[in-house]
């Protein structure tokens, strides 16, 4: 504590007074664009200086205290290159015009709490997505809006329901059993992406207990308005995210809402309409002839299927459409006046999804303010409120009762009408389980109130021509509150089969992260370079207490868990305490061309075996833009960074515990087959990232070129022990992985014309990961998985970390003589992780109308196809319930005689996002609505709409544990994904 | 405005923004930083001496333990290859298809299964074993029949682990830190051996047991006669004594000259009297269940177990346990087809009581050794003890042959014993009738399976693709 002290009082005393008197001036100017209008809210700066001003709406702008001689301004505005302008030494009234930045290769990149580096000068390949480019098409949640648009990203979900729940891995794997999740920073704020688990176990029984990891959980971060974001950047590793210490291994998400800007107040209103339907069928199977229902069943079968009338009822059709339509509606206000400055919105949605009775809907206030006090305290406080109520209903894995839509419509054949909501004939489901008067009976609603806040105060402490320094504090918290409640009634068929008929399942859960970051920041502007110093502390405390009440033989109608006959109870708590230290140095030299960064963290939390111990971060990092370019060639930067983050143990890694039970009324204990590891640190994760971003032909072409190696070291496992121990694992740190990667970006502007233009944008990102050591542990196979039959994760010394090991035929040996000798089940490793992924997305201008697709391919990788496991076997002649008997017929054959697996190729090509808009003429929309309206716009949209795929399940990047670090591959009769169409008028005012 | 001055003048809100600064670190380190396990006891509970207190906490566990490994896997796998339960899931067509219809999966919940369970169950008994040494507040009495108890049951997991796992042996020495190099695997014979010195043991430290336990124990040991006290719990011992040293007997690849003898003895003085009545043949130790928070529900009432046709279709007219068959519908899956199913699986039944073992097994058992000394009067009597009495059937003729006689035996015990335990798994591999002459090949792929293979988990912790038993 004593020595981060001791930084403080170093780094102020590191600020110089240095500043030359000389002749001052004032400069006047106007920012417009190309075609003559005015632009608001551009910087325009003194290079060298601290002086600066921003852009009237009129694009004017003044600025004070000029030096005399010769002088260059740099102007900037996002949407616009920059410009350097020379501002002559007599010279005190400057007009400048700006050019449209079509590609967004202008931005200010974050490199700290409170510091900035323009995207120029940036020595990491941090991607960005823009508020614009996040919600061309309308989705869901935020996760599902980045797919294809992050290189180095790979997003699966855990279901296709609707309300989230997809999981978004940076780089690779980088951890095995610690968290897998990026972590979330909106504006400042640590933000919770924790799920929680509604209890759908009680009726599935997928795993043990009330709750289970298999209940379709949604990450929470699903919570957030995409419409309210101004821009995302992602820090997808240790060489970008240090300064996020133990909890930036796998990457860091930085989330910036809109706000306020100082002009006339500006509105947005947007409704959308739109349609979720199936995006793929698996095809179900109709028995043509009594023959046919005869060799798969037997005669009395056939009886059964001609006194149906050979009908032959579409379940996937019947199940997985019709529900009415889906809206949204967003309005938005943004403006400021004086020193006051304001962004408020809101949104209502409801996504009526595919699956009968499942929805999802939300809706979000955010009130985004800015207060300038006096001249140099800065008051701003981001507020989003946001609900959310979601009703996933049933899927997924489930064992006993079958209650799964996907695994009944594998059980009973298709000429029985289960719409008609009878209760399924015994001989194919004893249980008589239906899902569509499960649809209608069984209410899963998962409700959330959720606020996210921060207060951000800067004090700009000291500021001369040559430096300045600020203080920020930002106090944040993220609080919710999560209830779920599940009323499966006893009317539901299936409920009065495990004797126990009726079941509630209630979830309370309050979530509260708090952070408190204090930070300072002192920038020292010479005529040679730019130095920026900032340091600072953070806090964070993460808590979340949950209480799950279980009441099972419910009396009809009571909607109240203490009517349940037979009751549990659980409660689990949940408390980290993290403080963290970091200081900064960026130096901007050389005219601006080299950009040299050194920074280091240290952190100390409660999960670690040492809690008092400060664990430390240290990144470097050195970009420079070459000053001789050849011909055609703008801008050529060279880039290199170093950086090491960690992966904290998961809570409560570090305990050893004695599970509690009951036997006749007497408290039984018995020692936990897991072994705590009372001194478990982090995982630490080094990446050395290096790459060169290049620009030609006057900003029309653009290319960035990134290579990375990373090495996690420490790697905390749960690993294997030989359970005749009486052990089942224990948790160490052992072990190490190497990912290593290259991701490339090609933007393009083919044609840019005043009535055309074509924007063309490329990612390629290709990752491949090794374990390089188990520390001398065994392999074993790791994670949730069902068996090597139909694919396990492997985790093992010289494999990747996302190994499938499955079953590969058997090796058969033979006697000298030739005869049979013995026969051994052979086991192969394959790969589960895609061989690269790439992104096309393309955006066509025609005067008013607007054309832009998103193609996201990603090639190679199996999934574990166990869907088919379920409608495979259930005939005698081994045909299944699919259309496509000879498939199953082969499937049945290549398992079940030849040792095979069911394992499949998961490439595919997908259109993402593909929308059309037109822009209504300023005369007509003037016309029509009124004289105050900027520009109105049709937009028709789509999602996921075509997707060209060997693999014959659903869709393959859904997993029933993609909430897993690896063993992302096991597809189990899910929620199917859906496409979606959305027709949207958007009018500014 | 002068530099000199200004610096003067925001130094100062420096000054202040420090102290604020370094106010808010000092708060930050005055916080503890260090959470407690919220959710959990810690281990560190009972790592102290052992007391009454945590000695009967650490007791129940383990009989919880026994309890529980009686569960869905244990039972159906072994009931499943034993021809008496189909597991009909829809959405688990491996009860089926790695049972009947080929060979299970090392790695999945099947072939995988019913092994771990045992050896933790084991670890609950060595962690009171390794701490009754030190225990405080115990007297001698007390721990040596605290010690009897556990070393009992400890026997009955190994021996439960070996009944599903046969010629491929298991480990036995497993009485070592996590760290330390796993157990060998040793061979059938040896393991028996092992199991059956074990069992004396602790019949030893049941006769210095003194008058009684140091622990309350669950209902189960006085629901059907009293089986809680050393001395009586002593006639639970030699039962399980009696019946190790009969498989030691009935061993295929090295059987036991002296244990016919030694089963008899220990039979006879676990039977005592020949029973007459029904409580008289439920007598024993037997598992309950309870849908308290907290408690273990009865794990095989389940809806989707049925009974191999067989079971239903051999049992004679009159038989009393027909109670223990019900005819349903008709159901066909995954290639097989049943109308049977039966009422200790009920689900709605989650209380139903299990037996760990009771006098009618132990006269069974006793039928078993008797046919094995050629003694196939005696072998008639002990059948027709369960026969009349349980089956309410006339009694059965001395039978012609040996092979006659098991099958005899063979009928008592599985309409007796039904769903109980592995025993029918383990009498059909005994007597070589797990095999297409005396059982019906049920699917294309059946192999007679006669056992689970050794779990893919422990041969990768051991570095190992295969296990060869170690034998001496």
């Amino acid at each position: 504590m004593r020595k981060f002290g001791m930084w403080f009082c170093a780094l102020l005393l590191t600020v110089l007074v240095s500043a030359e008197a000389s002749a001052q001036r004032r400069v006047t100017g106007r920012v417009t664009s190309t075609t003559g209008e005015a632009i608001a809210s551009a910087s325009v700066n003194v290079q060298g200086t601290t002086i600066g001003a921003y852009t009237a709406e009129d694009g004017r702008f003044t600025l004070n205290n000029v030096p005399g001689g010769a002088q260059v301004l740099v102007v900037r505005r996002i949407g616009y290159r920059r410009i350097n302008q020379p501002l002559a030494a007599t010279s005190d009234q400057v007009d400048i015009r700006l050019v449209k930045d079509v590609l967004e290769l202008e931005r200010q990149v974050i490199t700290g709490t409170t510091t900035t580096v323009s995207s120029a000068n940036s020595a990491n390949a941090v991607a960005s997505v823009s508020g614009d480019q996040l919600n061309k098409a309308p989705t869901p949640t935020i996760e599902n809006a980045l797919q294809g648009k992050v290189p180095g990203a790979v997003i699966s979900q855990n279901s296709g329901a609707p309300g989230g729940g997809s999981q978004v891995q940076l780089r690779g794997v980088t951890s095995i059993n610690a968290t897998s999740s990026p972590l979330y920073v909106v504006d400042g704020v640590l933000v919770s992406n924790t799920s929680i688990s509604n209890g759908l176990n009680s009726i599935t029984a997928a795993g043990g207990g009330i709750t289970s990891s298999q209940d379709q959980q949604v990450n929470r971060i699903a919570d957030l308005n995409p419409a309210d974001i101004e821009n995302i950047e992602v820090l997808k590793g240790a060489s970008a995210g240090a300064i996020y210490g133990s909890k930036a291994s796998n990457g860091v998400i930085i989330i910036t809402t809109r706000r306020g800007s100082n002009g006339r107040p500006s509105a947005n209103v947007t409704q959308r309409v739109g349609q979720f339907s199936l995006s793929h069928k698996l095809g179900l199977r109709c028995f043509g002839s009594a023959a046919e229902v005869t060799s798969a069943f037997d005669a009395g079968t056939a009886a059964d299927w001609q006194a149906a009338g050979g009908a032959c009822h579409d379940f996937e059709q019947e199940f997985y459409s019709g529900n009415p339509l889906s809206y949204e509606s967003d309005l938005s206000l943004r403006g400021g006046s004086g020193g006051t400055s304001y962004f408020v919105s809101g949104l209502a949605k409801r996504d009526n999804a595919i699956q009968l009775n499942s929805y999802y809907q939300k809706q979000s206030v955010t009130a985004n303010l800015s207060q300038l006090v006096g001249s140099r305290l800065t008051v701003r406080s981001n507020n989003e409120f946001v609900h959310s109520l979601t009703d996933r209903g049933i899927s997924g894995n489930d064992n006993v009762d079958i209650v799964s839509p996907g695994d009944v419509f594998a059980s009973v054949p298709t000429w029985v009408d289960l719409k008609s909501r009878i209760r399924t004939p015994a001989a194919w489901l004893p249980s008589g389980s239906n899902p569509f008067q499960n649809a209608d009976l069984v209410k899963i609603p998962e409700d959330v109130y959720r606020y996210i806040g921060s207060v951000n105060t800067t004090l700009s402490a000291y500021g001369s021509q040559r430096q300045t320094l600020d203080f920020t504090f930002i106090g944040g918290v993220d609080a919710f509150s999560y209830n779920s409640k599940i009323v499966s009634p006893p009317e539901a068929y299936f409920e009065s089969n495990d004797g126990l008929p009726g079941t509630i399942v209630i979830n309370k859960s309050q979530n509260v992260n708090a952070n408190l970051n204090f930070s300072g920041a002192h920038k020292l502007i010479t005529n040679s370079a730019t130095a920026t110093t900032s340091f600072g502390l953070r806090q964070e405390r993460r808590q979340i207490s949950s209480i799950v009440n279980q009441g099972r033989n419910i009396p009809s109608g009571v909607t109240n868990v203490n009517f349940g006959v037979v009751q549990a109870v659980g409660e689990s708590q949940f408390l980290v305490k993290d403080l963290g230290y970091y200081a900064q140095e960026e130096v901007l030299a050389l005219n601006e061309r080299l950009l040299l960064t050194g920074a280091v963290n240290a952190e100390r939390s409660s999960v670690n075996g040492d809690d008092q111990k400060y664990y430390t971060y240290p990144k470097a990092a050195i970009s420079y833009r070459l000053p001789m370019l050849p011909k055609f060639t703008d801008e050529l930067k060279l880039r290199l960074a170093y950086g090491k983050a960690g992966n904290q143990p998961p809570y409560g890694f570090k305990f050893t515990t004695l599970p509690v039970s009951v036997y006749g009324g007497q408290l039984a204990a018995r020692p936990s087959t897991i072994a705590g590891a009372p001194n478990i640190k982090p995982e630490t994760s080094t990446e050395l990232e290096g790459g060169f971003d290049a620009q030609f032909l006057g900003g029309r072409a653009a290319v960035d070129l990134s290579l990375f190696k990373k090495n996690v070291t420490d790697l905390i496992l749960s690993a294997a022990v030989a359970n005749t121990s009486g052990f089942g694992t224990k948790y160490v740190n052992a072990g190490q992985l190497q990912n290593t990667g290259t991701e490339v970006g090609l933007n393009l502007t083919p044609i840019q014309r005043d009535n055309l233009s074509w924007i063309s944008r490329t990612t390629f990102a290709k990752v491949s990961g090794r374990i390089t050591s188990l520390g001398g542990l065994p392999c074993f196979n790791g994670g949730s998985f069902f068996s090597t039959k139909y694919g396990a994760p492997y985790v093992c010394e010289g494999y990747s970390p996302s190994t499938v090991q499955a079953r590969n035929g058997y090796d058969t040996t033979f006697n000298v003589d030739g005869s049979f000798k013995s026969r051994a089940r052979r086991i192969t490793a394959y790969e589960s992780a895609p061989n690269f992924n790439m992104g096309f997305s393309n955006e066509f201008t025609v005067g008013n109308f607007r054309l832009y697709g998103l193609l996201d391919w990603r090639s190679g990788g199996k999934v574990a196809n166990l869907t088919n496991a379920y409608f495979d076997p259930v005939t005698g002649d081994n045909t299944g319930f699919l259309a496509d008997t000879a498939a199953a017929h082969a499937r049945n054959t290549y398992v079940n005689t030849m040792g095979g697996t069911y394992l499949e190729n998961a490439g595919f090509l997908k259109l993402r996002e593909i929308s059309v808009s037109y822009t209504l003429p300023r005369s007509i929309t003037q016309s029509i609505f009124s004289s105050v309206t900027q520009d109105v716009r049709l937009e028709v949209s789509g999602r996921n709409l075509k997707t060209w795929t060997p693999y014959t399940g659903y869709d393959p990047e859904v997993s029933n544990f993609s909430n897993q670090n690896i063993g992302r591959f096991q597809d189990v009769t899910p929620y199917p994904p859906s496409r979606s169409v959305f027709v949207s008028l958007s009018a500014n005012f | 405005m002068t530099i000199h001055s200004g610096m003067m003048h925001h130094m100062h809100k420096r000054t202040l923004a420090l102290i604020a600064g370094m106010g808010l670190a000092a708060m930050a380190c005055k916080d503890s930083p260090s959470v407690t396990d919220l959710n959990n006891v810690s281990a560190e509970a009972v790592s102290g001496a052992l007391t009454p207190a945590s000695n009967q906490l650490l007791v129940t566990g383990l009989l919880n333990g026994i309890r529980g490994d009686l569960d869905g896997r244990y039972l159906v796998f072994g009931e499943t290859l034993a021809r008496d339960f189909y597991r009909l899931d829809n959405a688990e067509n491996r009860y089926i298809t790695e049972t009947l219809g080929g060979l299970a999966d090392y790695s999945g919940f099947l072939g995988g299964g019913a092994f771990s369970q045992f050896y933790f169950t084991v670890r609950a008994g060595n962690t009171v074993l390794n701490a009754l040494p030190s225990a405080t507040g115990l007297s001698t009495s007390d721990v040596s029949g605290t010690r009897g108890l556990v070393r009992t049951f400890n026997a009955l997991s190994l021996y439960r682990a070996l009944e599903l796992r046969d010629s491929l042996g298991i480990a036995i020495d497993v009485n070592h830190a996590i760290d330390d190099p796993p157990a060998a695997f040793v061979c059938k014979p040896n393991a028996l051996a092992s199991i059956s010195s074990s069992l004396d043991s602790a019949a030893t430290d049941l006769a210095a047991g003194g008058t009684a336990f140091p622990f309350t124990l669950p209902p189960g040991f006085t629901l059907n006669g009293s089986f809680n006290t050393p001395a009586a719990f002593l006639r639970f011992n030699r039962g399980l004594k009696g019946k190790v040293e009969l498989y030691r007997a009935l061993e295929h690849s090295k059987p036991n000259a002296g244990s016919l003898a030694t089963a008899l003895t220990a039979l006879n003085s676990a039977i005592g009297a020949d029973p007459t009545t029904k409580a008289g043949l439920a007598a024993g130790v037997w598992s309950t269940y309870s849908t308290a928070p907290g408690e273990t529900k009865q794990p095989i009432a389940d809806a989707n177990i049925y009974l191999n046709p067989s079971v239903g279709d051999s049992i004679l007219a009159g038989d009393a346990r027909a109670s223990k068959i019900v005819t349903v519908t008709t159901r066909t899956l995954f290639g097989v087809s049943t109308k049977y199913k039966s009422p200790l699986t009920d689900p709605a039944n989650l209380t139903q009581v299990t037996p760990v073992m009771t006098v009618a097994e132990m006269v069974l058992l006793r039928a078993q050794v008797k046919i094995e000394q050629g003694d196939l009067v005696g072998a008639a009597s002990d059948i027709n003890i369960v026969h009349t009495i349980s089956g309410g059937l006339p009694p059965i003729a001395v039978p012609a042959s040996k092979s006659a006689a098991i099958s005899a035996v063979l009928y008592e015990k599985r309409y007796e014993l039904l769903a109980t335990s592995a025993h029918r798994l383990v009498d059909l591999r005994a007597y070589s009738r797990l095999n297409g002459t005396w059982l019906k090949k049920e699917l294309a792929g059946d192999v007679f399976q006669a056992a689970l293979p050794i779990p893919k988990r422990e041969l990768d912790t051991r570095g190992v693709t295969s296990i060869t038993p170690t034998c001496s």
